[in-house]
Parts: C-alpha cells; sequence; structure tokens
C-alpha cells in the first residue's frame, strides 16, 4: 500500500514551527531550567528531526540533528547550560525556521548564517566532552543532601538459582537510610506451572537516603547481570502526584469485534499525561496465516500522569471482558520520558549523569524569581489542552450559518407575534409563540458560542516578546526584565493577527527609547534592571492591552519643540501634557536622537496608531518624567460582530458604529454656520465641527428642506465630526459582513450588514466618510476656481 | 476600444466540452436574447428588493443578501442602455460566478426572462461584428443563430469586471461627483 505522504506536508510545517515556538520559549526560560523544559525542548528538535527525515528535507534532519545532539548532551548533563550555548541554540532554531520556510520556496535560507551557526554547534558539541568529565569529580565532592531514591529491582527468574537472596540486599540498602518496599507480584503464574526453584517476583522500592548512586548500586553489584535495575533520583517536586503507571495490555484476537480499537484508548491515555507506547508484535503470524479480522498485537504502555490509578483503569472498562490489563503503578517517578536505565551495560553512562542532575539543581532558587514572569506565558502554551486542528474558513462558514440562522429566527418571530395578535388564532399561536422563544434563546446561545471559537487567548502575540525582549536588550546592552500579565485574555483571531506587528513596534519603542542603559538607571537611583510588563485585560467590551515601562518617559518638552519646528503645532497653542503626549503618533514624527537599527526612523507611531484603528481600535500613551511611560491600545472583542446605530438616510437604513458616535442630537439652526455657501459648520460646546450632510455626500435623492437637524457627532483619530441624517432609528448588534468579497472597496462604507427582514444595510467608516468629504470639498474648490478665472 | 474579433479564440480557451460543444443559459432583455456559459451561472433568483449603494452609476442596482454573502446586483438593460421597465414576476436576477484575475466573485444580472439553455456546437458561433452600439464589443464573445434567432453570447468576465465594477478601488472617482 502506498501512501501519497505528500499532504501531511503542511501538518508536519505547522507542527514544526509549533515546535520551534516551544523550543524558543523554554530556551529563553532554562536560566530556571528543570530537567522537563530541557526534555521538551529536545522532544521538539527530535519530532521535527523524525518528520523532516520522512518528509526528504535532508537539510532540515541534518541540521535539527547537531541541535538534538547538544540537547541530548545537555539533558543528560555531558553539557552545562551556559548563556552562549542558549544564544547559540536560539540562532539555529532561526536556522531551523529559514531551513523550514526554505523548503516550502518561500524564500531562501541564507545558507551564509546557516554554515556559521552550523559549524559553532559542532564546535560546542566538540568541547563537550572534555568539560563534563572535568566537571563531575568536583561535583560528587558538593555536600551529599538526603534525597529520595527510586529502585525497580526485577531480577531474572533463575536468580535464586545463582545463590542471591534479595532480602539480603534490601538489608543492605536499608542501611543507606529508610526504605519503603513494595512486591510486585504480577508474573507470579498459577500454581500448576509454578516452579518452586524460580523468582517470579519483583521489587519496587523507595528508599531515602544521603548517598549517591554509586553506593545505592554496589548493593547490587552482584546481581546486575541477572536482573533488570533501574536506579533514579526523585526531585520532590514531581512527588507531588505523577505516577509512573506501566500498563501491559494484551488483547483477545478478537478484539476488534467488539468494536473496541485500542488506538482510542492510547489516545485517551495520552490526555492523562505523557505516553509511550511499546509495540510487541512478537505473536504476528506469517503473512499467509494472518487473519485480517484478528488481533495479534500486544502493547506495553508507560504513562506518566498525576491521575488516579482508578481513572486509568476506567479508560480500559470496555476492554476489560476482551483484554488481559495488568496495569502497575511503578512508582512516583519524575516526568523524564526516559528514565535512566541502570543496567551492566549503561551503567558509565548513567553514573556520568548523576552527578550533574545535582550540579543544575542548587542553580534553581537564585533564579526562580527572576524568571517567574516570562514563564508564565511559557508555561501556558507547554500544556496541552485538549484540542482539535480546525480550518479558519470553516469555522467562518459556521459563524455565517449561525448568522442566518439568527435572521431566520428573526423573521419566524415576527409572522409568529403578528399570528398571536390574531383573535382566531387560538391555542395553537400560543404553542408557537412559547416555541419561538425557545428558539430565539438557543440561537442567540449557539451564536455566542460560536463567536466564541474564533477567540484565542492573547498569550499567542504575547509569546514572540520574551525573545524580542532576549535580542534587542542584548544588543542595545540594556538590562531588561519582561513581566506579562492576563496571557489568557481571550481576543479575536482576526484582530491578534494584526495586531502583532504593532505590539511589536510598541515594545521595540519601549526598550529602545524608554528604558535607561543600566548606568543611567543607577545614576538616577532605580534598579538596574528595567522593567517592561505586558498587560491585558477586558474592560467594557474592549480588550485593553498595556506596555508599561519605567524608562525616562516621553520628553515632553523635546516633543512639543520638535513638533513645533516641524510644524504640527504652532507657538500659541496651549497644550496639556496628554495633548502633547499624543503628538507622537502624528505622521512623520520623531524625536530619537539617532536612526537605529531599531526604532526611530520618523516612522512607526503613526502606523501603529492607523493599524489599530483599523481594527477599530485606539491608543493613546501617558508618561511621567523618569518614572515610565505606558502605551495603551484598546480593540474590540471582535471584527465580526459590533454594536451600530442604525440611521435612515431617505429610504435606505445604514449603519454607524456605535463606539465612534460621541452624542446624536437635535441641532437647531442657531448652533449651524455657513461659510461661503454651502459648507457648513456645527457650533458644538466650544468647538466648531465639519458639518456634513450624508444624503450631500452619498448622492442621494434629497429631501424637503429642514426636514430634520438630527446630527450626530462622531469621532476618529481625534478629530469630530458632524453627520447629518434623516433619522435615529434603533440600535443593535451587527454581523459585519464584507463588502469587498464579491463587489468592492467603497470609500465611506466599511461593510455590510443583514437586518431582522432579510435586507441588507450599509456600515459606515467615519475616516472614509471624512477623506469623501474632503474629496468633495476640493472638488467644489476647484470648480469654483475654474469658473471664476473664466 | 478594441473590437478585434478575438472573441472566438476566447470561447475556446474557456474550458469546453470534448466533442466541441458548449452549453449556454439564454435571457430576453425587451426582445433580443443573450446567452451566457452555463457552468458560469450559480443560481437564478426572483427579483426582490436591493439595497442601493451609494454614488454608484445607475446601472447598479445595489447590493442582495445571497445566504448571507453580499452580492452587487447589475441591470443589465441600463447597462446595455435599454429603457428601463418595471420589474415584474418574471424578472430573475441571474446569480453568475465571475472571475476577476485574483478571485472568483458572486455577482446578479437583471434580466426580463430567462429563455432556454442551449447546446451549441462551437463552430456554428461566429464572431461579432464591429457595431457601433451601448454594448461594448468586448463583452460579446459571438453571435450563433438559433430556430431563426439571433443570439448574442456573452463575456461574463469581461462585462462584470467593466468600468465601475472592477475591484480596484479607484481614488479618483471624483469625476463621478457631477
Amino acid at each position: 500500500m502506498s501512501v501519497d505522504i505528500s499532504q501531511f506536508v503542511a501538518a508536519f510545517l505547522e507542527e514544526s514551527y509549533e515546535g520551534l515556538d516551544i523550543m524558543e520559549s523554554s530556551l529563553l526560560d532554562l536560566d530556571s531550567a528543570d530537567d522537563e523544559t530541557i526534555n521538551s525542548i529536545f522532544r521538539a528538535a527530535h519530532s521535527i528531526k523524525g518528520g523532516a527525515g520522512t518528509f526528504g528535507l535532508d537539510e532540515v534532519a541534518n541540521f535539527t540533528h547537531i541541535v538534538e545532539t547538544i540537547l541530548d548532551a545537555l539533558r543528560s548533563g555531558e553539557m552545562a547550560i551556559s548563556a552562549d550555548l542558549v544564544n547559540l541554540l536560539l540562532e539555529a532554531v532561526d536556522c531551523i525556521r529559514a531551513l523550514l520556510a526554505a523548503s516550502q520556496g518561500d524564500t531562501e535560507a541564507d545558507q551564509e548564517t546557516i554554515n556559521s551557526v552550523h559549524s559553532r554547534l559542532k564546535a560546542a558539541q566538540g568541547s563537550s566532552a572534555n568539560t563534563a568529565q572535568h566537571a563531575s569529580p568536583s561535583v560528587n565532592d558538593s555536600a551529599p543532601t538526603e534525597q529520595l531514591w527510586e529502585v525497580q529491582f526485577i531480577p531474572n527468574a533463575d536468580l535464586l538459582a545463582q545463590g542471591h537472596r534479595p532480602e539480603a540486599m534490601f538489608s543492605a540498602l536499608s542501611d543507606l537510610g529508610v526504605i519503603e518496599a513494595k512486591l510486585l507480584t504480577s508474573k507470579v503464574p498459577a500454581l500448576d506451572e509454578l516452579d518452586p526453584e524460580l523468582c517470579y517476583l519483583s521489587w519496587a522500592l523507595q528508599l531515602r537516603s544521603s548517598h549517591t548512586q554509586d553506593e545505592i548500586e554496589e548493593i547490587f553489584e552482584w546481581v546486575i547481570d541477572d536482573c533488570d535495575l533501574s536506579i533514579k533520583p526523585l526531585s520532590p517536586a514531581s512527588m507531588s502526584g505523577e505516577h509512573r503507571f506501566h500498563i501491559q495490555f494484551k488483547p483477545h484476537a478478537d478484539l476488534l469485534h467488539t468494536g473496541n480499537d485500542p488506538y482510542f484508548i492510547f489516545d485517551a491515555l495520552k490526555q492523562q499525561g505523557a505516553l509511550k507506547v511499546n509495540l510487541d508484535s512478537s505473536n504476528l503470524p506469517q503473512l499467509n496465516d494472518l487473519n485480517p479480522e484478528q488481533l495479534y498485537l500486544n502493547w506495553t504502555l508507560e504513562l506518566t500522569s498525576e491521575t488516579p490509578t482508578d481513572e486509568i483503569k476506567e479508560i480500559f472498562e470496555w476492554v476489560e471482558a476482551s483484554a488481559e490489563i495488568n496495569i502497575e503503578v511503578k512508582s512516583t517517578g519524575q516526568s523524564s520520558p526516559t528514565p535512566i536505565q541502570t543496567r551492566s551495560t549503561t551503567q558509565t553512562a548513567s553514573t556520568a549523569s548523576q552527578p550533574v542532575e545535582q550540579a543544575v539543581n542548587p542553580v534553581k532558587p537564585s533564579q526562580t524569581s527572576k524568571a517567574v514572569a516570562a514563564k508564565s506565558g511559557v508555561k501556558a502554551t507547554s500544556s496541552e489542552p485538549s484540542s482539535i486542528r480546525v480550518e479558519t474558513n470553516k469555522i467562518d462558514a459556521l459563524i455565517n450559518r449561525v448568522g442566518e440562522l439568527v435572521i431566520t429566527q428573526a423573521m419566524l418571530s415576527q409572522v409568529g407575534t403578528e399570528l398571536s395578535e390574531d383573535e382566531n388564532a387560538g391555542i395553537l399561536a400560543e404553542r408557537l409563540t412559547d416555541g419561538l422563544m425557545q428558539l430565539e434563546r438557543n440561537t442567540r446561545d449557539l451564536q455566542q458560542d460560536v463567536m466564541r471559537v474564533r477567540m484565542m487567548p492573547i498569550s499567542f502575540v504575547f509569546n514572540r516578546f520574551p525573545r524580542l525582549v532576549h535580542d534587542v536588550s542584548s544588543k542595545l546592552s540594556k538590562k531588561v526584565e519582561l513581566k506579562l500579565s492576563g496571557e489568557q485574555t481571550e481576543i479575536d483571531k482576526t484582530v491578534m493577527e494584526k495586531l502583532g506587528d504593532p505590539m511589536v513596534h510598541l515594545v521595540r519603542n519601549s526598550l529602545d527609547h524608554g528604558l535607561e542603559t543600566p548606568e543611567e538607571r543607577k545614576s538616577k537611583g532605580k534598579p538596574e534592571v528595567g522593567t517592561l510588563l505586558l498587560k491585558a485585560y477586558h474592560q467594557s467590551g474592549n480588550v485593553i492591552i498595556e506596555i508599561i515601562d519605567d524608562g525616562r518617559g516621553l520628553n515632553t518638552a523635546r516633543i512639543r519643540e520638535k513638533a513645533l519646528s516641524s510644524g504640527l503645532i504652532n507657538a500659541e497653542q496651549n497644550l496639556s501634557d496628554d495633548d502633547i503626549h499624543d503628538l507622537i503618533f502624528q505622521p512623520g514624527f520623531s524625536t530619537a536622537d539617532a536612526v537605529s537599527d531599531l526604532s526611530g526612523r520618523g516612522v512607526g507611531m503613526d502606523v501603529v496608531r492607523r493599524n489599530i484603528e483599523s481594527l477599530g481600535g485606539h491608543v493613546s500613551a501617558q508618561s511621567k518624567k523618569d518614572v515610565g511611560a505606558t502605551i495603551t491600545v484598546s480593540l474590540p472583542l471582535t471584527l465580526a460582530i459590533m454594536d451600530g446605530q442604525l440611521v435612515r438616510l431617505g429610504e435606505d437604513t445604514y449603519i454607524i458604529p456605535l463606539v465612534s458616535i460621541v452624542e446624536t442630537i437635535q441641532a437647531s439652526d442657531e448652533t449651524l454656520s455657513s461659510i461661503g455657501g454651502e459648507r457648513r459648520l456645527l457650533h458644538y460646546r466650544d468647538e466648531y465641527i465639519a458639518l456634513i450632510d450624508m444624503k450631500v455626500l452619498f448622492n442621494l435623492p434629497a429631501t424637503p428642506k429642514n426636514a430634520s437637524n438630527l446630527i450626530a457627532i462622531v469621532e476618529h483619530s481625534g478629530e469630530k465630526l458632524a453627520l447629518r441624517v434623516d433619522e435615529l432609528l434603533g440600535q443593535q448588534q451587527v454581523v459585519i459582513k464584507s463588502l469587498e468579497v464579491n463587489f468592492k472597496r467603497i470609500e465611506g462604507l466599511s461593510g455590510a450588514t443583514i437586518l431582522g427582514d432579510g435586507s441588507v444595510a450599509l456600515i459606515l467608516d467615519i475616516a472614509g466618510i471624512d477623506k469623501r468629504s474632503h474629496n468633495q470639498q476640493i472638488l467644489a474648490d476647484e470648480i469654483f476656481s475654474s469658473l471664476s478665472t473664466h | 476600444m478594441n473590437a478585434e474579433p478575438q472573441s472566438v479564440d476566447k470561447t475556446a480557451n474557456h474550458g469546453i466540452a470534448s466533442n466541441g460543444q458548449k452549453q449556454f443559459l439564454s435571457f430576453l432583455l425587451d426582445d433580443e436574447e443573450y446567452g451566457v456559459d452555463i457552468l458560469r451561472v450559480q443560481e437564478l433568483r426572483g427579483w426582490t428588493p436591493v439595497t442601493r449603494v451609494p454614488d454608484m452609476p445607475e446601472y447598479l442596482r445595489g447590493v442582495l443578501n445571497l445566504r448571507g454573502a453580499i452580492i452587487p446586483v447589475v441591470d443589465l438593460r441600463c447597462k446595455f442602455g435599454l429603457k428601463p421597465i418595471k420589474y415584474g414576476p418574471t424578472t430573475v436576477v441571474i446569480v453568475v460566478k465571475v472571475d476577476s484575475g485574483s478571485s472568483e466573485r458572486i455577482m446578479g444580472i437583471i434580466v426580463d426572462a430567462v429563455a432556454e439553455t442551449y447546446t451549441l456546437d462551437l463552430e456554428s458561433i461566429q464572431p461579432a461584428p464591429k457595431v457601433g452600439s451601448a454594448i461594448n464589443a468586448r463583452f460579446i464573445t459571438g453571435l450563433v443563430a438559433q430556430n431563426e434567432r439571433m443570439i448574442v453570447l456573452l463575456d461574463i468576465d469581461e462585462l462584470m469586471n467593466s468600468d465601475e465594477l472592477a475591484t480596484e478601488f479607484q481614488a479618483d472617482t471624483l469625476g463621478e461627483l457631477n
């Protein structure tokens, strides 16, 4: 059977990129590394290598192989972690990413960089052997602390015949410390099959002792060739309740007939923790004897999980009758997927690895506090919630369908209401109304649920920042601690995708301009390490993101100076500090002393503002000299729905986004003033704002004069506009539909929606209206001047 | 405008049945019969009121809700310079798929009535002569005689991507304002 594997490439790439992200975030977290962090990096590298090999991406596979080798050395402790090595590995992650992208023909990988990283990796790998040998004895001398050991002792059947006595060994063990032994009798056969001269027993021991692994192993010295022995340390943290289950699963040949699929069982187990599956196919007959309806396979499963044994047993509940199942709780143990196995052959390796484990641990307490902040983000991603991968367009289709359902439901409700008002309708109409009310409730719930499918935690944006801050701050030789808060705040995927670039810009700005060098900070009496806090939270239907630094703050005087010189403001203007801070979002504004590689090219904050406003949000800056600056970004929860004010223009219904409406007023004639004929201004609370007659702007049929002075005051980019409309209708939540998909972008309109009666209403785009009215005025001016010259 | 009769070649490029035949849906505007490639027709709808889009040429009647998608609707009478009639029970909106280069758009065409479907031999299609009418020669792929009537075969892509219907937004719509 041949399988076209090309269809899996996309999934492989997606997983690989995710793996690289995990590697990256874990590497940054390595200061405070526990074994699990290194393991997760290793696992990610390992699966990328494996996948790349399968899909014939040899370059990726070869490159990743070296990385994996180094990671393995780190994991086993043969190599020590250093800042340089972490940086090198981060570069290697970039290279793998580039190679993956290149394999899809997206970009050309920078071969030079890759070669240089490659050779440096090789060099690092080469030097590892020496350092490890030097390192181990010195660590061995360090004062032993009491530790918990787990000893697995599975003697061969003929152990007793060799003259060994387990109980003697156990008593020797108990001399080393407190011992707890568990007898495992699973291999004991039925009585009539029992050979009294053989040993069917095995033991799981827990030893609390200050002795080293070598000393424990010494006790088993004589039996090491006649048994399966594993000795490993239990770190106190992992004792919290993680069990290592050893499950033997021998289904009967007819298991498949019962409708059970072992795959589902494994899948369920995988949800509980780290699962290692060993397949035993020794019972598989010759091909011509094989009955395709029979199951010949056995499995041995290793599960590391916090789940109690009962729940694990429950997973096998359905196959209990048709399989031999043997679940052993081996011990509480490390969550490491590859425990240190000590057999006679691998003895040397394990002794070498042991001391370094101790060497890593003491680093922990001093470093933890520093890494806590960044770590919380990493943890969120590495813990794997049960999920499925769905294409976005499937979700969009679902949302559309539900939108349709809501409209249909509204139509039915209307019919129901009309029917119940009919006196002859009777009891049936009443029942219909009840049913319709229930339908309304259900559809509304359904709509909310479906909308939530699109929501993702903002950590997907935040997670790129530990790396960015790491890179940028070392480039600028500044000391920065990044703190994240509220990463679980959910936001629409579309909003999030467009949020990344503005956020990068804002963070770089803070790093570059906001935070000072360590010397400068010291002289100001601040701690050397600057703090950058990214904070997200929900507030009244919006997502608020704050970028807070404790740097020098915005230089109000300089901004003012600069704005004056570039003509953004004039000298007479009396501006509050907040007004001045707002100037940094003006096009072409930059106070950077020098144009640097990072930011300060004079384009930036205005682009940030534009991007964020295109998402229906806004951005503002607060600052206090030498205390720090806060950039606040406010975004709508979703782009798919919004609150709208329905207005009537002539015969048509239009929608003004509720967020942009400041106030709706009935203007008196006195407040309207005209300049040069048609163009008019509205006197509104001590300011004159441009009045736009929407029907004139849209070339709609005119209505009788003075029919309405209803005005909606709207705001965009801090500028107010007065829109004259014919009537204010209701407010409602509308589903935003694109006009572009089947038609085109129309200036002044941001989209359309479908009203309860199935008709289409157009949604006004305030920025577009402003632009449009400008164009119209320019045109009018041109006509006027051409008329007067001729 | 370019009125070279290259239109027959174009028809041939459109991917046709191997036996050199192609199916067309024909419709009426006044007494004239027009045909469009049937594979481009998604569905037929009775006339329902549409929502007017501001500042559009008269032939663009507005947009309508096609099961959740917003599609523009073009009055072909108006586009072809025929005098308008009141929409009635036979008025049909032909929903077509239009290839607009980077994307496929769904659009509606308002016609007086739907007539027939024809299976035509490609050889029987004649190139359109240069005629000075409101109908740009670009829109016509060819003419064909059927039951002693002339049917004008239209190029949906040319027709529905012309002028104001083009996808790219023209910033310079100022000329339209007066």
